[in-house]
């Protein structure tokens, strides 16, 4: 999976899960102050992308300091990348 | 020369204006009558409020909080009484048996009204879960205080759910406006899901309820009232039980279900009815 499909994922994930515009989901959108998420909002975004890339987060302390889509593109990519290696 | 015809406007008469006229005096009869009647029935509640305090605390029935709380339910049916005599209020639900006490009410937020229109709930021991500025307004906050509603903006999510369900075990009646904040253009916004994951997490039942009409009478920012209807439908409870086969994200699959129910029970704000004339609305061109 190419960089680019894996950032349409994310898009897809959270636009469906959180009911988002997809339009909304460009790199520079602020979690809180462009698509109104909240604390509790946070919490479920990390089970939708577990269950999504088969990936674990859990509480790891760099997804805690993610504020905006393109430090949470950067964290899925390196983490994919992780995997694969 | 022959003179060009000129295009002239046709000249209004007083009898085209009359509807305009008319709608404009209903409009200030409501406004003045709304208004006169919402300050008395404030004044009347405040008045009346120490005797019925005490009473309710001597019969032994109501703790401190209860009997507040029972009072501002008495407002609230004032206030649907009052609302009623200027503008249709209709109000449909089952059969106010089927409705738990302990439960989570889940509305849709409109305007500064709706938390008045919840005084047709069949429940009275209601506790609202609100933002701080509601707590600021004159005469309403000391009462809000001693009714135990929770500031959600003062609060972390952790205290918020504790302190919620503390007052659920209370056999209390929580009350959440889901989008957050007021609509501003009518339509039902996104749903924060902290109402679903108390229900969730205390296996209390949410009854949705859809408002319409409350954004037309009164909208966000404004004060003069137009004689719009009211509608409020109560939902029957929906059982977080139901969900729970959903996994860790089964409190948003339950925020979807209700946010569906109360769109499909909520009355478009661009629908209007025949008598509904909006002053303030350019009429549309009938062709160049």
């Amino acid at each position: 999976m190419t960089d680019n499909e894996l950032i349409e994922k994310t898009n897809a994930a959270l636009a469906e899960e959180f009911e988002l515009d997809i339009t909304l989901l460009t790199p520079e959108a602020s979690f809180k102050d462009d698509l109104g998420l909240d604390s509790l909002d946070a919490v479920d975004m990390v089970i939708v992308l577990e269950q999504k890339f088969g990936i674990k987060i859990g509480k790891d302390p760099k997804i805690i300091q993610i504020t905006n889509m393109a430090d949470l593109y950067a964290y899925i990519i390196a983490k994919k990348n992780e995997l694969a290696a | 020369m022959s003179s060009q015809p000129k295009n002239r406007m046709p000249k209004k008469t007083f009898m085209d204006a009359l509807p305009k006229i008319a709608a404009f005096l209903r409009e200030l009869f409501c406004n003045a009558g709304f208004y006169t009647g919402f300050v008395l029935l404030t004044l009347l509640t405040i008045i009346v409020s120490p005797p019925v305090y005490l009473v309710l605390r001597l019969i032994g029935t109501h703790d401190s909080g209860q009997a507040v709380r029972r009072i501002i339910w008495f407002y609230g049916k004032g206030w649907v009484w009052l609302i009623a005599r200027f503008v249709p209020f209709h109000m449909t639900m089952d059969d106010p048996q089927d409705y738990p006490q302990s439960c989570i009410v889940v509305a849709n937020h409109l305007s500064f009204f709706d938390a008045f229109c919840l005084g047709t709930l069949p429940m009275y021991n209601l506790v609202f879960a609100v933002r701080s500025w509601p707590f600021k307004i004159p005469f309403y906050g000391p009462y809000m205080h001693r009714a135990k509603y929770l500031n959600t903006e003062r609060m972390s999510y952790e205290d918020f759910l504790n302190q919620a369900k503390e007052r659920l075990n209370q056999h209390m009646t929580m009350i959440i406006f889901p989008e957050g904040t007021r609509s501003t253009n009518g339509e039902l916004g996104r749903f924060h899901s902290g109402a679903f994951k108390l229900a969730m997490e205390t296996g209390t039942p949410i009854v949705p309820v859809s408002i319409s009409g409350t954004d037309r009478f009164l909208p966000k920012g404004k004060l003069w009232v137009k004689p719009h209807p009211i509608t409020i439908t109560i939902l029957p409870p929906a059982d977080p039980k139901l969900f729970a086969h959903f996994g860790p994200l089964a409190h948003r699959t339950m925020s979807k279900y209700v946010r569906d129910l109360i769109a499909q029970h909520s009355t478009p704000s661009t629908t209007c009815n025949t008598d509904c004339v909006h002053l303030s609305e350019n009429p549309i061109p009938q062709g160049e």
